[in-house]
């Protein structure tokens, strides 16, 4: 099972993959990566890639948030990509897509 | 009749999956949906994440599931001894966490609400909590093998 999150620069992207499961066990590891790339790289266009997920519960919400809290206060946005219909749901559930929204890149 | 299943872990971030994989291989035999079991999925990594987390302020602890079936009808109870619940009306409005501290969406209760037919909870602090999550399985399994023997005997 593929745990690890990852990230990479796409033109004027960052992009991180998200592992198949974004739960409270994921979490700390996807914020570490988050920041760090935030750091490295500044953080204008940040995008998260769910191409890999099939499972998120609150526990991914809480974290995009804490990661909209730190975009924007250096005026960077995020994005959210590859989202299959049951993250879809969880996502629009919470309201999220108001402050990140889908992306199809 | 009534079937069960029982299961102790203990208070460990990574036992969060391992409980939703197997809280849904035994319910699988109603022949729920895909977000039907889906759904049972999600409620219960809420709950047994904050029975982790909140109970046990993740330190050691044990988390108990127990999970019945009644002809359609389920039942999960997720239990811990941790430090309990002091307004649980209060801690189940939606957007409400004790941790703000943390990264928490304090969407954990509504998810379960949202996701499953009934969700109760006891608490007593200092003693523990238990969330017992209720969710009927209507028999949309029966419909489907009939609509597909018919259109199996079309062909
Ligand atoms: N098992 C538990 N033990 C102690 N407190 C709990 C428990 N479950 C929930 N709570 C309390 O209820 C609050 C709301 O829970 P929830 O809706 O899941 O949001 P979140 O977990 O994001 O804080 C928690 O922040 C916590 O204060
Ligand atoms: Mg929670």
């Amino acid at each position: 099972m593929k745990t690890e999150s990852a990230y990479q620069c796409v033109g004027e992207y960052v992009r991180i993959y998200l592992p198949s499961e974004v739960d409270e066990n994921s979490c700390p590891q996807i914020s570490h990566i988050a920041r760090e790339c935030m750091k490295k790289q500044g953080v204008e266009q940040l995008v998260f890639d769910f191409s890999n997920t099939v499972f998120m519960d609150s526990a991914g919400i809480g974290m995009l948030l804490a990661r909209y809290k730190e975009v924007s206060f250096e005026k960077g946005k995020i994005f959210l990509t590859g989202e299959n219909e049951r993250v879809s749901r969880i996502l629009k559930m919470s309201g999220i897509y108001t402050i990140m929204p889908h992306i199809h890149i | 009749m009534c079937e069960t299943m029982q299961l102790q872990v203990d208070s460990d971030s990574r036992n969060i999956s391992f409980v939703r994989a197997v809280v849904a291989a035994f319910f699988s035999r109603l022949d729920p949906t895909v977000e039907e079991l889906e759904d049972v999925k999600t409620a219960v990594s809420e709950a047994v994440t904050n029975a982790i987390i909140h109970g046990y302020g993740n330190g050691p602890g044990v988390v108990e599931i127990k999970c019945t079936i009644i002809g359609k009808e389920t039942s999960t109870m997720i239990q811990d001894w941790g430090v309990g619940i002091a307004d649980v009306k209060k801690a189940m409005e939606p957007l409400y966490t004790g941790r703000p501290d943390l990264e928490r969406s304090g969407m954990g209760f509504s998810f379960m609400e949202a996701f499953m037919d009934t969700v109760c909870v006891e608490s007593t602090p200092g003693r523990g909590t238990k969330v017992i999550l209720g969710k009927i399985f209507p028999d949309v399994a029966e419909g489907w093998k009939q609509a597909a023997a018919s259109a199996g005997e079309r062909v």
